[in-house]
């Protein structure tokens, strides 16, 4: 069954323009002049119950704007939508109920006040009443392990901790459907495989449907089976994530320090992009080379201190779906 | 029907306690803006008590009439700010996105908005408000509950005009400067005495700007009390409410969003 239906969902902006400088700003105060900004551009999908589904894209492609529709946040210039069977704009209230969301640069916890007390708010906004609130928090606290801090003041928590926060917060009322709008943006490595765990977790033991955005490539990789990919409004891919890996995700690059000065190193199928005595940076196209089978000769060349990997850039991904012919990719959406 | 209000009752407590209990989070500032704003208040009925030292009565005002005039806009200002802070913050909230946190939520937009802050400083507003009301008439329960109807009359009426203002951004755009000067208005006006103004300048602090029910129409109640002014004051209050509503809900269709960083802060 479909948790989500959407048919050629559009949204137009109307924004006022101006000329650069005063003079342009005394102009548009006299006589404003507007252009229409298309943010999404007749978009359709379907996403089933219990599927985790990554909505993916660079920044201003429409992925909030997407979301702002289907929780009913904003209305659509044109086309449809329902989302656990309703019209998010026409049941936003009823819908609200249903599902829950995660806006990664909108907080919905209050900034001097332990999350508990958030946790505490929100059982009050989605009328859970006393036992039923207490058990939920009881299990809520212990999925997302956070029994450490969730006393401690929000403004006093590292951005991964209140993050954990946020979703715990965003599924009390035990949604069907979750809207995660980039949750690991700023987050440090640790943080961020933190998040995907839970995510992973609510999805598996939950049975949560989850409509995750983000531009970070590695969270689509290690969280999603499905990924729509979203550009300047419209769906150009509508795919397998394995089919994305092996077709698109297929550059990664190391960064490598070394434990001891090295300024001779020979690496085979790897493109070097900078070599000082004190570390190597590498592109690899897993494509031809794994990863493991470069590490391994490196290895054996170099004691290491420390490495980072690097997914493409979102917009590298996109530049690279652009590339392909027509047709190339059963799924491919934008031709 | 009982259930729903039950709730929403409950709702707007929770909240009231979580913005109280934000505000005491810094105990220090907290009972020195509550301190000041109650001794800034004093300062204001000094400068009258000046005047008054040197005439009798003011266009048949005398200090009495000042001082129940500032325990009615001090308290409806203080009903405003701690029950409905959130009526200050509307235009930003419209020009910056942050409705969209309301919008995501079951509860109505326009009530989660007004109930979601709270002003701390107001509790000095409410506590001059009291002891003014205390002092410059003979007490009773029954007057003291009554001088809180008409204070909280005045506060719906304080915060509707507010609605109303703050509501342009959805027109205009950016216009929190404009709402707050409409505010600054109705207050400044609220503090002086009706029988200075020309008829037609009564007119409109009856209607636009209406700081007549604000607290000249409570003073008048508060001196001599009728049925019919008291009808008056609470249907304009209801009827202003419902038109704020209106207004309201018709400029969020315009609503836009925004990606703006945002967190929950209270003042």
């Amino acid at each position: 069954m479909a948790a989500m239906e959407v048919n050629g969902l559009h949204k137009v902006f109307r924004t006022k323009t101006k000329e650069p400088g005063l003079r342009g700003s005394v102009q548009a105060l006299l006589r404003p002049t507007y252009s229409e900004v298309v943010a999404v551009n007749g978009i359709s999908f379907e996403v089933e119950t219990g599927e985790l589904l990554a909505f993916i894209g660079p920044n201003g492609a429409g992925k909030s704007t997407t979301i702002k529709m289907l929780t009913g946040i904003l209305n659509p210039t044109a086309g449809s939508a329902k989302v656990l069977g309703l019209v998010p704009w026409e049941a936003r209230r009823q819908l609200a109920y249903t599902i829950g969301a995660v806006f990664g640069q909108k907080s919905q916890l209050w900034y001097h006040l332990p999350a508990l007390d958030s946790f505490r708010l929100l059982g009050s906004i989605y009328e859970i009443d006393g036992k039923d609130l207490e058990r939920r928090l009881s299990q809520v606290v212990e999925l997302f392990e956070l029994d450490e801090f969730i006393k401690t003041p929000v403004r006093k928590l590292s951005l991964g901790q209140r993050m954990r926060c946020e979703i715990a917060a965003s599924i009390l009322h035990k949604p069907k459907v979750i809207f995660l709008d980039e949750p690991t943006i700023g987050l440090d490595v640790v943080a961020k495989l933190k998040i995907r765990e839970l995510i992973k977790r609510l999805n598996e033991e939950e049975k949560t449907t989850i409509f995750l955005t983000s531009h970070d490539a590695g969270d689509i990789e290690q969280l999603c089976k499905r990924v729509i990919v979203i550009n300047h409004g419209e769906i150009i891919l509508d795919t397998s994530t394995s089919y994305l890996r092996h077709n698109y995700l297929t550059t990664k690059i190391l960064n490598v320090k070394f434990a001891a000065p090295c300024p001779e190193l020979s690496l085979s199928n790897v493109e070097i992009l900078k070599h000082t005595e004190k570390g190597v940076k590498f592109r690899v196209n897993t494509k031809f080379n794994s990863i493991e089978s470069v590490l391994s000769e490196l290895f054996a060349q170099v004691d290491t201190e420390d490495i980072s990997v690097e997914e493409p850039a979102m917009e590298v991904i996109i530049r690279d779906i652009y590339g392909r012919p027509a047709g190339e990719g059963e799924h491919n959406a934008a031709g | 029907m009982f259930t729903a209000a039950k709730r929403t009752v409950k709702f707007v407590f929770q909240y009231f306690s979580a913005n109280l209990q934000s505000a005491m989070e810094y105990r220090g500032a907290f009972l020195s803006q509550v301190i000041f704003m109650f001794i800034n208040n004093l300062m204001l009925l000094f400068f009258w008590w000046v005047l008054f030292t040197r005439i009798e009565s003011l266009n048949g005002w005398s200090f009495q009439h000042i001082l129940l005039l500032y325990a009615a806009a001090s308290g409806a200002y203080a009903c405003q700010a701690l029950l409905f802070g959130g009526s200050f913050h509307i235009s930003r909230a419209i020009a910056e996105g942050r409705l969209d946190f309301y919008l995501a939520m079951p509860k109505p937009v326009l009530l989660h908005v007004l109930i979601s802050r709270s002003s701390a400083f107001a509790w000095g507003d409410l506590a001059f408000a009291l002891t003014i009301f205390l002092l410059a008439s003979s007490p009773s329960l029954g007057r003291t509950l009554g001088f809180i109807v008409l204070i909280f009359a005045g506060g719906v009426v304080m915060t509707s005009f507010a609605v109303l203002a703050h509501s342009l951004s959805f027109w205009l755009g950016h216009s929190a400067q404009l709402a707050n000067q409409l505010m600054e208005a109705l207050l400044s006006f609220s503090l002086y005495p009706e029988s200075i103004f020309s008829a037609t300048t009564r007119l409109v602090l009856y209607t636009v700007i209406p700081a007549g029910f604000v607290s000249y129409l409570p003073v008048r109640i508060l001196q001599e009390f009728t049925l019919a002014h008291e009808s008056l004051l609470l249907v304009f209050a209801l009827g202003l409410s419902i038109l704020a509503r209106f207004v309201f809900y018709r400029g969020l269709k315009r609503y836009e969003s925004g990606n703006l960083v945002v967190i929950n802060v209270v003042d």
